[in-house]
């Protein structure tokens, strides 16, 4: 499966545009995250632990976003783009869609 | 180029899971989190509270206890057998004991910070026998001795300041219980320790145990009277009853001290406070009762 973010391939050609494909993940931090993060507070530095758990719901919406692609049998996604947003306090979206298509 | 729209199967970016069995799955894991965290920290913060110097007790230990309603020659009775039973029971040093006694008809009597010990008439009267009084007194003092009630306060500011890290001011009650119920379990183990010691101290004092286990079965015919049958063990701070009884036969056994013998009548002074107390009761019913400190009760 190809995944990009440029809205065309040089050298390959779309044979069939095959719709919208998304994915997302709502994730919450827990309770040691926040602890480790308060203190992260006082000294300064990366907050490893909200690093990882956004990079975890990445991984987690691109799958998906691949699962929905591969479901309607297109062999590429193309222009793709991830957006966050805050649903609920301590809790956070990340939602990834493109254009599933079938290269030549 | 060929456009369509293909029809994208259901329940990529929706969980297949049924949203109870995860609140179980959730909930479930959260009552564990609370238990464990509070058993250890309870266990730790009595620990630490033990350290607490007894000096420094007394100065945490609450004003209102400080006067008796007992006549002067009944608090002398109270005080002596306090003091015979005290010499049987190695108390370290500068560790003292206060005994107050309360006209208050309340079925029920606690030690509390700074080696106070609150007696009422309420029970003290269901008492046949000195014996049964001395017990009542020993383990009262076991309590004191083995720094029960600092070790109270240590492991409820532990748990307490545990929930309300967790849950915030607005502690949810069914998990703040769970933890409770967690220490209730150390203070049953702290009245099985207790009962030990004071045990061994009346045995000293009276060479035999007759009339000790008088003071369980006051309490067992105090909860068939009054109807409120004992609460199941897990929700109780205090072994059941039938438990301490056979607990009281098995010591005695083990230690092949003899649970037959002459009980100590209580002295006519003690019978005559209980009768002149009661009389005053009835007369005042409706009078305020004398401020009772609501500190944690450790029968």
């Amino acid at each position: 499966m190809l995944i990009s973010n440029m809205e065309l391939i040089p050298g390959r050609k779309v044979v069939e545009h095959l719709g919208l494909v998304q994915g997302s993940s709502v994730r919450a931090k827990h309770v040691g995250r926040d602890i480790m993060a308060s203190l992260k507070n006082l000294f300064g530095g990366e907050l490893k632990a909200y690093t990882e758990l956004l990079q975890e719901s990445r991984e987690e919406a691109m799958q998906r976003l691949q699962q929905q692609a591969e479901a309607v049998g297109a062999n590429a996604i193309l222009n793709v783009r991830f957006s966050t947003s805050s649903v609920a306090q301590g809790a956070s979206e990340i939602y990834v869609y493109g254009t599933a298509v079938i290269l030549e | 180029m060929k456009y369509s729209n293909p029809q994208i199967p259901e329940g990529i970016n929706v969980s297949d899971r049924h949203p109870l069995k995860e609140l179980l799955i959730l909930l479930g894991g959260a009552l564990v989190l609370v238990v464990v965290l509070s058993w250890i920290l309870a266990e730790f913060g009595g620990r630490l509270a033990r350290l607490v110097p007894f000096e420094h007790e007394l100065s945490m230990a609450p004003d209102s206890l400080l006067s008796s309603d007992a006549p002067p020659a009944l608090q002398r009775y109270l005080d002596d057998l306090a003091q015979r039973l005290q010499t049987q029971m190695d108390l370290p040093k500068g560790m003292t004991i206060k005994l107050h006694l309360s006209g208050s008809d309340t079925f029920n009597a606690f030690a509390t910070l700074g080696g106070n010990i609150l007696l009422f008439r309420g029970l003290v009267e269901k008492l046949p026998n000195e014996n049964a009084l001395a017990m009542l007194l020993a383990h009262e003092i076991a309590h004191v001795q083995h720094r029960d009630p600092i070790a109270g306060v240590g492991q409820t500011a532990a748990v307490q300041t545990m929930l309300s890290l967790l849950f915030g001011s607005a502690d949810l009650s069914i998990l703040g219980s769970a933890g409770l119920h967690t220490q209730l379990s150390f203070n049953r183990d702290m009245e099985r320790a207790a009962d030990a010691t004071a045990l061994a101290a009346v045995y000293r004092v009276y060479g035999h145990l007759a009339g000790a286990n008088d003071l369980f079965a006051a309490i067992q015919a105090e909860r068939r009277r009054t109807g409120d049958g004992e609460l199941p063990a897990i929700f109780s701070s205090h072994p059941l009853d039938q438990e301490r009884l056979d607990a009281i036969i098995a010591t005695a056994k083990a230690n092949g001290w003899s649970t037959e013998g002459s009980v100590t009548p209580l002295p006519s002074q003690f019978l005559a406070w209980l009768r002149q107390s009661q009389q005053a009761s009835i007369l005042h019913d409706d009078a305020p009762a004398k401020a009772i400190p609501e500190s944690p009760p450790v029968r």
